[in-house]
């Protein structure tokens, strides 16, 4: 899961087992698909294709953490109610998204990306359990497998 | 009646004597005559029918010693679920992820989890953020 933060984390305990920069999701016919990279200003000019906050608001406290510092507002669009939706919105041409490496691996060729430049925002993934309560023996034998899944490679 | 009123009743009956049967339970064997005739005293039954020659199982004797097998059985396998869910050796995981996140960590870390302990049951749920929170906080994670 996505690292949780502020609210959202109370009562958790999160280990970060991997992170991610954050790309520039878009159509390949899309303007920004000819650039090296592309700035925060520049997603903030674009309509926005994004998760639903109402289910996805780490997804939402991540864009705020990128847009803020910049003192610019992104220009949703569009919110998606599952990735698969949001690929086919950023697909059809409907807007960009901001999304985080792996995301590449989801989406394969359909869409091009570019990396994010002026953020130091990373997309950062884990493991996480409650804080009350204990996490069963064969629970800790998960959470060492995926730790070392994520020893391995990208 | 305790578990070894049973124990003690199917080694006497499989034994047909008290003396064999008290040997291999390690046990005086006054004080098996005396465990076993407790139990037939809370039975309100005779069990066992005692000769100078041996003993051999009353009709109520012999029903009684099937039940009591079954009964050690089945405590002998929950002992033996128990201490595997301990060891994280069977039971059920619940694992909460997020469909974008699931093509990096999580297929090599199941395989690996399912090869070293097969018989537990993986119930994966696909779910947005928000749900994972709550599954955590709530425990059906």
């Amino acid at each position: 899961m996505v690292q949780p933060t502020g609210a959202s984390a109370d009562g958790l305990v999160f280990e970060e087992l991997r992170r991610y920069p954050i790309l520039v999701a878009v159509a390949p016919g899309h303007p920004f698909a000819r650039l090296k990279s592309v700035s925060v200003r520049q997603v903030a000019t674009e309509p926005l294709i994004v998760l639903q906050r109402h289910d996805y608001s780490e997804f939402h406290r991540i864009l705020e953490r990128i847009f803020s510092p910049h003192n610019f507002r992104p220009c949703i669009a569009v919110e998606c109610d599952s990735t698969s939706s949001l690929v086919t919105a950023v697909a059809v041409g409907r807007g960009v998204a901001l999304v985080s490496e792996h995301f590449k691996r989801v989406a394969g060729q359909r869409l091009a990306y570019r990396p994010l430049s002026g953020g130091t925002e990373f997309h950062r993934v884990g493991v996480a359990w409650a804080a009350k309560g204990d996490v069963t023996p064969a629970g800790e034998k998960f959470c060492a497998a995926l730790r070392a899944a994520s020893r391995g490679p990208l | 009646m305790e578990l070894r009123h049973l124990r003690y009743l199917v080694a006497v009956a499989e034994a047909l004597n008290f003396t064999r049967a008290a040997a291999q339970l390690r046990v005086a064997q006054p004080a098996l005559s005396r465990q076993v005739q407790d139990l037939e005293e809370e039975l309100g039954v005779d069990l066992l029918r005692r000769s100078p020659r041996g003993v051999t199982l009353t009709a109520e004797g012999k029903l009684f010693l099937e039940e009591a097998r079954e009964m050690l059985k089945r405590v002998e396998e929950s002992v033996a679920k128990v201490r595997a869910l301990a060891r994280g050796q069977c039971g059920e995981l619940h694992i909460g992820y997020e469909p974008s996140l699931s093509v990096d960590l999580l297929p090599p870390a199941l395989a690996a989890f399912q090869l070293a302990v097969s018989r537990v049951n993986v119930m994966l749920h696909d779910l947005a953020s928000d749900e994972l929170y709550a599954g955590l906080l709530d425990g059906s994670l």
